[in-house]
């Protein structure tokens, strides 16, 4: 694959490429993560990819920011200016679609509104390395791995989640405090994953004193951290007193 | 002096450079990459919608064919989570991809479409949709604090927002109809509010049966309605 | 407590005839309520005699709470000879209301120079005309926005975009003379930048002024803030005002609803918000190391903190899930946590951090090029830093010792140990050993919260929701000091929200530093307070009596920047 690339990547880029970057009123979070892609540590010069100052001499613009109604006439100006075929590649939220602030009353609301786009690369802000691919595909070094998804959702074939509640947490409110609890200790995320692993092992226990030794046993031993381990223990006491309540 | 410094922390070094994209690229743990939605968990309740900063997700009812879309358009997406946060089922999840470049707009689209519940009265689709009407039923049947009346509501037939908004009318009507012959307005405002919370009868919908009659018994027309269309309904 | 006690019996002593009522919300903060007459006079008394400091104004349309536009200047006072550097401060806040049929203020910008942009910013986006502004040209609006359109008011839709006027900005410079040279820089860069328009007023290769046109990146966000977003929203939108500062935005405009809401944000969560911010300030502190290194000639330097900051954005990836938006501040707490084992791995790389980076700032440090580059270059003598009321580094390095930090305590910030560095010359290599050394401190202060983290949980739910309450919230960002205001309204969103970033407040100021050096100083010198971004570019000369052009390319400013124009 490695080689395949290489040859590939000679191949099209025969010789070097120049860009120029304009910014058009972004949070300039996009511009460092640019910067960050021409240093040695991630390094796009290896594929011939040159910053250049002036629009005269490059044959890339690679544009960043929602564009502000101050920079209409500029990048106009700037577009104009450029030699044409020059391909266009739109770096980050603003750019793609005017991110969080795409329908305010000084932004024009993303690049394509001006001028015609070669090349999306999402993401706030997208990272070096999606930099780095989203380049090789404006260039058509690589294929691009995203493709639309159309999915019609039947009722008839749909299958509930919580159907069927068994074990220890048998009914909805135990299971909403737990989760609940579990998100206030360890966040959304790392809560979410633990709670699945509680989910199994409720079905295994029979009385609530069991289940909470073996909780704390088991999730020392997968994930072998001090904290989650105390976040389980208390979210499994709570439980507890949520279960006297509600019998 | 420098000169020999710089040399030095050069040597030890050596190349620093990545391999990628020579070598695929290994993301830390809980990276906040593309959100992906499950089609076969996902209810169309658009909590993520509500939630999503930019709007990103949005949700599109079409009460003609009886459709919900769901879309996500990931070229304004920001990779802020909140939309994983705020799903009550699990159904779309962050994932590690970070290679989204895209040579079209279309690409960057992901549709969901699920159908719309019907309305057992008025027969005309309305905004819940039907797997989120599966989904409350089985959360119902789990509970251990919702009372049981609620889950024969359910399953005695699902009414839209405008009906039981005629419902309720019909029941104030209904319970004022002894005073039409005196002015309403002599009577003391406390007075008629206990008047007609006596009779009044949509509360009873969560308790006792039969309160409800058809419109078309009452002489009363309904706001668009069909005749043709209106399916009677025995209770 | 006592101490604000004394100070209130001081202002009832002093100029009790002048203020109407006074209230005090909160236990550190007194609102002055006062007549539009009497406004100057109130200012300069709490800016001099008191010794405070201006630290952002809100201009509000509240014509549907009380039929009157208000007006609140905020001032953190922070007099040396009452306080030791040390204490809490306290927040002293005048505010005045203007009647709708008369929308104008006597302005007070002729005794308190740091009043100049915000007065200019009322009279854009409010419509209020500050009378007697030396200065009343349009700061924030593009040029070609209609007149008489003012976004910020609560009638004006925040969607609609009205069609174009043809409009030009006049560059004014305030010392005249006849054989000047006016250089126009940008608004399309080659550094790290945002776009903005210099112009250089040049005598020979002196530097005689220096005007700009900012604000062409103007997104209209207070007003987003108002009306499409939720109040659980606006920290995803405040965190993306400023690529490298963004985690600070968010955490004050949380800190300030949070005391609007009279939440008690949990003490595990104070402490993961102070790790996240200071991992902010290391990235910060070493881009701009490297950024005045590539200014100043010596790319050696640049391309070597580039790579040891690498760790630092590393590290903030595990942690937070993202390299430069971290999203881990929501009202009432954090959504992440720190486990042992990422706290591991955080001191591991941190120890890896510091060694690379004291082997990489010694040697940049004991380079006679880059110290003969940056030494007595940009001076900025300690009084005119405090009339313009200055912050962070730009103040730490004329000798004023401002550090919010220190001064409002937030965060856990009251229970770490820490120095804070000044120092007194006020040129350009202060400020760069200022930032070497708070990046130093920085790892200290992780380091000890890290070890002290409490237990519990990370988020809290209990809330007071009043409507129209209000709130102040303040943080040390990179740059200098953040400060948030808020208004809570009605159907969960926010009623105002007021962001003053902090090189708001330095701006002003890079004139006065530019005067008297030559031009190939100016990248150097606007560079040194650190604004989001840096400068120059694409440069025409224009020779003002032949009328005739010349184009330089950025390579020959850059040359020119490097090789020290000063002899």
């Amino acid at each position: 694959m490695k080689e395949k690339l290489k040859k590939k990547a000679y191949e099209v880029l025969k010789r070097s490429v120049y860009v120029l970057r304009v910014d058009t009123g972004s949070c300039n979070g996009c511009e460092i993560e640019i910067y960050n892609a021409f240093t040695p540590y991630f390094d796009i010069e290896r594929f011939g990819v040159r910053l250049v100052y002036s629009p005269r001499l490059a044959d890339v613009l690679l544009v960043t920011g929602p564009v502000t109604r101050q920079f209409v006439p500029i990048l106009k100006a700037v577009y104009e200016a450029i030699p044409k075929p020059c391909i266009v590649v739109a770096c980050g939220a603003c750019a793609c679609g005017g991110g969080i602030w795409y329908d305010s009353h000084s932004i024009m609301g993303g690049v394509d509104k001006l001028i015609p786009v070669d090349a999306y690369i999402p993401g706030c802000p997208p990272r070096p390395q999606s930099i780095l691919y989203g380049m090789l595909v404006a260039l058509d070094v690589l294929a691009q791995k995203i493709e639309r998804e159309e999915a019609i959702a039947n009722s008839s074939t749909y299958k509930p989640e919580f159907s069927n509640f068994e074990g220890i947490i048998d009914n909805w409110e135990l299971y909403k405090a737990l989760k609940f609890e579990l998100h206030r200790y360890l966040g959304y995320r790392f809560g979410n994953r633990v709670l699945e692993d509680l989910l199994k092992l409720s079905k295994e226990c029979s009385n609530i004193d069991e289940f909470i030794e073996k909780a704390e046993m088991k999730i020392q031993e997968k994930y072998n951290d001090p904290r989650v381990t105390e976040a389980v223990k208390f979210s499994c006491l709570k439980l507890k007193d949520v279960k006297e309540v509600i019998t | 002096m420098t000169l020999k410094n710089i040399l030095k922390i050069i040597k030890e070094k050596g190349t620093v450079t990545l391999a990628y994209p020579f070598e695929p690229e290994e993301v830390p743990e809980d990276f906040r990459g593309k959100p992906i939605i499950n089609p076969d968990i996902c209810m169309g309740c658009g909590a993520c919608a509500n939630v999503c900063p930019p709007d990103a997700i949005m949700v599109f009812d079409d009460f003609e064919k009886g459709t919900k879309v769901w879309r996500i358009f990931y070229g304004r997406c920001i990779f802020c989570g909140r939309c994983e946060e705020a799903c009550p089922i699990g159904a779309i999840k962050q994932s590690e991809e970070f290679e989204l470049a895209s040579k079209s707009r279309e690409d960057l689209e992901s549709i969901v479409i699920t159908p719309l519940a019907k309305c057992d009265i008025c027969g005309r689709y309305f905004i819940i949709s039907e797997r989120e009407i599966k989904q409350a039923l089985e959360i119902t049947k789990a509970s251990k604090t919702i009372p049981p009346s609620i889950l024969e509501l359910i399953e005695n037939g699902v009414e839209c927002p405008t009906c039981k908004r005629k419902k309720t009318v019909l029941s104030f009507v209904r319970a004022l109809k002894p005073f039409e012959s005196e002015k309403l307005e002599s009577i003391p405002p406390a007075t008629a509010v206990n008047l007609v919370r006596e009779k009044l009868t949509f509360h009873s919908s969560l308790g006792k049966k039969g309160e409800y009659t058809n419109p078309r018994e009452d002489n009363i027309k309904g706001v668009g309605q069909n005749e043709g269309k209106t399916k009677e309904k025995s209770i | 407590m006592n101490k604000i006690s004394e100070l209130e019996d001081r202002i009832k002593r002093e100029i009790g005839n002048l203020i109407m009522n006074i209230e005090k919300p909160y236990p550190n903060q007194i609102y002055l309520h006062v007549k539009r007459s009497n406004l100057l006079e109130v200012c300069s008394y709490v800016f001099y005699k008191l010794g405070g400091f201006l630290s952002t104004m809100v201009g509000t349309d509240e014509r549907n709470l009380c039929s009157m536009f208000t007006l609140r200047y905020v001032f953190s006072i922070e007099d040396v000879d009452i306080y030791d550097s040390d204490d809490e401060k306290p927040w002293v806040i005048v505010s005045t209301e203007i009647p709708p049929d008369d929308p104008t203020f006597p302005s007070v910008t002729p005794k308190i120079p740091s009043a100049v942009w915000y007065e200019r910013e009322v009279r854009d986006l409010l419509g209020l005309e500050p009378v007697g502004h030396p200065d009343p040209r349009r700061l924030v609006l593009p040029d070609d926005w209609p007149e008489g359109v003012y976004p910020l008011r609560k009638e004006y839709k925040h969607d609609i975009r009205p069609p174009s006027i043809p409009e030009k900005y006049e560059f004014k410079p305030e010392t005249k003379g006849e054989k000047i040279i006016q250089v126009p820089i940008g608004p399309v860069h080659a550094a790290v930048d945002e776009p903005a328009q210099f112009r250089v007023f040049l005598d020979g290769e002196k530097v005689v002024d220096l005007d700009y046109r900012m604000f062409y990146i103007y997104r209209g966000i207070e007003k987003i803030s108002e009306s499409r977003l939720t109040y659980n929203q606006v920290p995803f939108i405040a965190e993306r005002i400023c690529g490298i500062c963004g985690n600070a935005h968010s955490c004050c405009y949380c800190q300030a609803v949070e005391q609007a809401m009279r939440i008690n944000v949990p003490e595990r969560a104070k402490y993961i918000r102070t790790i996240m911010l200071e991992i902010e300030r290391l990235h910060s502190h070493l881009l701009w190391l490297g950024i005045a290194c590539h200014l100043a000639a010596f790319d050696w330097g640049f391309m070597e903190f580039f790579k040891v900051r690498e760790i630092i954005m590393y590290l903030a990836e595990i942690l937070s899930g993202g390299r430069k938006t971290y999203g881990i501040n929501i009202i009432g707490g954090v959504r992440r946590d720190i486990t042992e084992k990422r706290a591991e791995k955080a001191l591991k790389m941190l120890n890896e951090f510091e060694e690379e980076y004291k082997k990489v700032l010694d040697t940049v440090v004991s380079t006679s090029t880059f110290i003969k580059r940056v030494k007595d270059v940009g001076v900025l003598p300690k009084e005119v830093a405090r009339k313009t009321s200055v912050v962070g580094p730009v103040a730490r390095g004329s000798g004023i010792k401002r550090d919010t930090r220190k001064d409002h305590p937030y965060a856990s910030y009251d229970e770490i140990d820490f120095k804070v560095p000044t120092y007194d010359d006020g040129d350009v290599l202060s400020r760069a050993l200022v930032r070497a050394e708070e990046a130093l401190e920085s790892i200290n202060i992780i380091r000890q919260a890290i070890e002290n983290m409490p237990s519990g949980p990370i988020i809290t739910d209990e809330k007071e929701y009043i409507n129209y309450a209000k709130g102040l919230g303040a943080v040390e960002a990179p740059r200098g000091e953040d400060v948030h205001f808020v208004i809570l309204g009605p159907l969960s969103k926010v009623y105002r929200h007021r962001i003053r970033a902090s090189t708001y407040n330095n701006w002003p100021v890079v004139p006065y530093m530019c005067r008297g050096y030559t031009l190939a100083d100016v990248p150097l010198i606007i560079a040194s307070i650190d604004p989001c971004y840096s400068c120059t570019e694409r440069v025409l000369l224009i020779d003002v009596k032949t009328g005739s052009r010349k184009n330089i390319s950025y390579d020959y400013l850059l040359n020119l920047c490097r090789k020290g124009g000063r002899l």
